[in-house]
C-alpha cells in the first residue's frame, strides 16, 4: 500500500485556542504515520506566515476502542519560511510516529494556536512500513 | 542491586521548536532518567530551553554540563538527567526558543542507580569532517566496577542524504534515530557495564558524502550498592 495523506484539519483559518481532531479508527495494518503541519513557502505566503504565531499539535492513541488514551507524540513550531541547511524550503513541520500494534486502534489529537490566527492544514500520512522511511506524497 | 536498563523512548521531527515523544513506561526502584537532545539548524541552534518528563507542564530535567556545538556550529548535542523520575507511562519533551530544521530526543531509564550521587563526571568528544565510515569514540577514564556507562551520540552531515549509526562492540544499543532525509541528523544511546577504571564507547557512523560530524557523551552511572565496610574488631586493652 502506498502512503496516503489524510487531512485532520482542512486548509482553513484557525483562531487562537484549541481545536480537536475527531477520533479516527486506524486500519490494523498501519504501523507508522507522519504528522504534518503545513508551513509557509514562497509558493503560498498566506499559509502560516507570521513568525510569532505558534502552533502545537499533539496526538493520542487508544488501544481499547477509545476508553483510555496514551500520548503518541507532539510537535510545536513558529510560523514563517523554514530553510534547511541545504537551502531547501521546508514545506511541513513533521513528526514520524511508530504506532503500537493492536486491533481497532483509534487516533485523536488537538492543536493549540497562540498569536494567531493561522491558515494551515494538519494532516497525517499513514504507511505500513515500520522503522523505514515513509514516502510522503506531494500535496 | 546492580544497575539495570529499564526502558527507552524517542522522537524526531523536522522544522519544530518543541517535540514530545510517545509515552513510555518507567518502573522499578532507584530510578534514573538520562535524555539526549540533538539539533541541527542553518544558523547556530539554541540550547534547549527546557527538557521535561511528561510534557510541557511536566518535571524539569537538569542539564549535565554544557551542550556541544559541532560542524561549524550547525549541530548541537546535550544531555539531561532526572533522579527518581515518577514510575509512570509518560513522555519526554524538549522546547527550543526558535524553530529548528531538525530535532531529536532520546531517553533511557535505569534502575538500581545511586539516588544521592547518580553519576560520575561525564566525558565528551566531538569531531568535524571525520572520514566515512569511521568511529565516534569517547573514553570514560573515571569508572569503577559495577558502574554502567551510558552514552549519547549526535551526528550528521550537512548536504548529505543519509547517515547510519551502529553501536560498537561490547555495548548494547538502547535507542537509535536515523534519518534518510537531506541534511540529516542522527544519533543513539547505548550502555556498557564497567569492569574497571576505564570504558571506551564507540559508534560506527556511515554517511553518504564521505564525511560526518559528531558529538559523543559518556556518562558513568553509579550503583546503589555500597561495598560494606569491613569492621575488624580487636579486644580493647586499657
Amino acid at each position: 500500500m502506498a502512503a496516503q495523506r489524510i487531512d485532520l484539519l482542512p486548509l482553513a483559518i484557525y483562531l487562537d485556542g484549541s481545536q480537536t481532531f475527531v477520533p479516527r479508527v486506524i486500519p490494523d495494518n498501519i504501523v507508522g504515520l507522519v504528522l504534518e503541519l503545513q508551513r509557509c513557502t514562497m509558493a503560498d505566503l498566506t499559509v502560516w506566515p507570521n513568525p510569532l504565531t505558534h502552533l502545537w499539535a499533539r496526538m493520542e492513541l487508544s488501544l481499547d476502542g477509545g476508553l483510555t488514551w496514551i500520548a503518541a507524540g507532539g510537535i510545536g513550531s513558529f510560523g514563517g519560511i523554514s530553510i534547511s541547511p541545504g537551502n531547501i524550503e521546508v514545506a511541513d513541520s513533521c513528526l514520524k510516529i511508530d504506532l503500537l500494534p493492536g486491533l481497532g486502534r483509534m487516533l485523536r489529537g488537538q492543536i493549540d494556536v497562540t498569536n494567531g490566527p493561522i491558515r494551515t492544514t494538519v494532516s497525517i500520512v499513514v504507511d505500513v512500513v515500520r522503522g523505514g522511511r515513509i514516502i510522503r506524497p506531494p500535496r | 542491586m546492580p544497575i539495570a536498563f529499564d526502558n527507552s523512548g524517542k522522537a524526531d521531527a523536522d522544522a519544530v521548536s518543541s517535540l514530545e515523544s510517545p509515552a513510555w513506561l518507567i518502573s522499578g526502584s532507584n530510578r534514573h532518567l538520562v535524555v539526549g537532545v540533538g539539533v541541527i539548524e542553518i544558523t547556530t541552534p539554541p540550547d534547549p530551553s527546557s527538557v521535561k518528563r511528561n510534557g510541557s507542564g511536566g518535571t524539569n530535567l537538569t542539564q549535565n554540563g554544557s551542550s556541544i556545538l559541532f560542524d561549524s556550529s550547525q549541530y548541537r548535542g546535550s544531555i539531561w538527567e532526572l533522579v527518581a523520575p515518577a514510575a509512570a507511562n509518560e513522555t519526554i519533551y524538549v522546547a527550543l526558543a526558535e524553530t529548528c530544521y531538525r530535532v531529536f530526543i532520546i531517553g533511557c531509564s535505569f534502575t538500581g542507580v545511586n539516588q544521592i550521587t547518580p553519576t560520575r563526571t561525564r566525558t565528551t568528544n566531538n569531531a568535524t569532517n571525520e572520514a566515512d565510515p569511521g568511529p565516534a569514540t569517547v573514553t570514560c577514564a573515571n569508572t569503577a566496577l559495577n558502574d554502567l556507562v551510558v552514552d549519547f551520540l549526535a551526528c550528521g552531515q550537512s548536504g548529505g542524504t543519509a547517515t547510519n549509526v551502529a553501536v560498537g562492540a561490547g555495548q548494547t544499543e538502547r535507542a537509535v534515530v536515523e534519518s534518510p532525509d537531506l541534511d540529516i541528523l542522527a544519533g543513539g544511546m547505548s550502555t556498557e557495564p564497567a569492569t574497571g577504571s576505564s570504558v571506551t564507547m564507540t559508534w560506527d557512523v556511515t554517511a553518504t558524502l564521505g564525511v560526518h560530524h559528531y558529538a559523543l557523551f559518556g556518562l558513568p552511572l553509579i550503583p546503589t550498592d555500597v561495598t560494606p565496610l569491613r569492621v575488624v574488631s580487636s579486644p580493647l586493652r586499657w
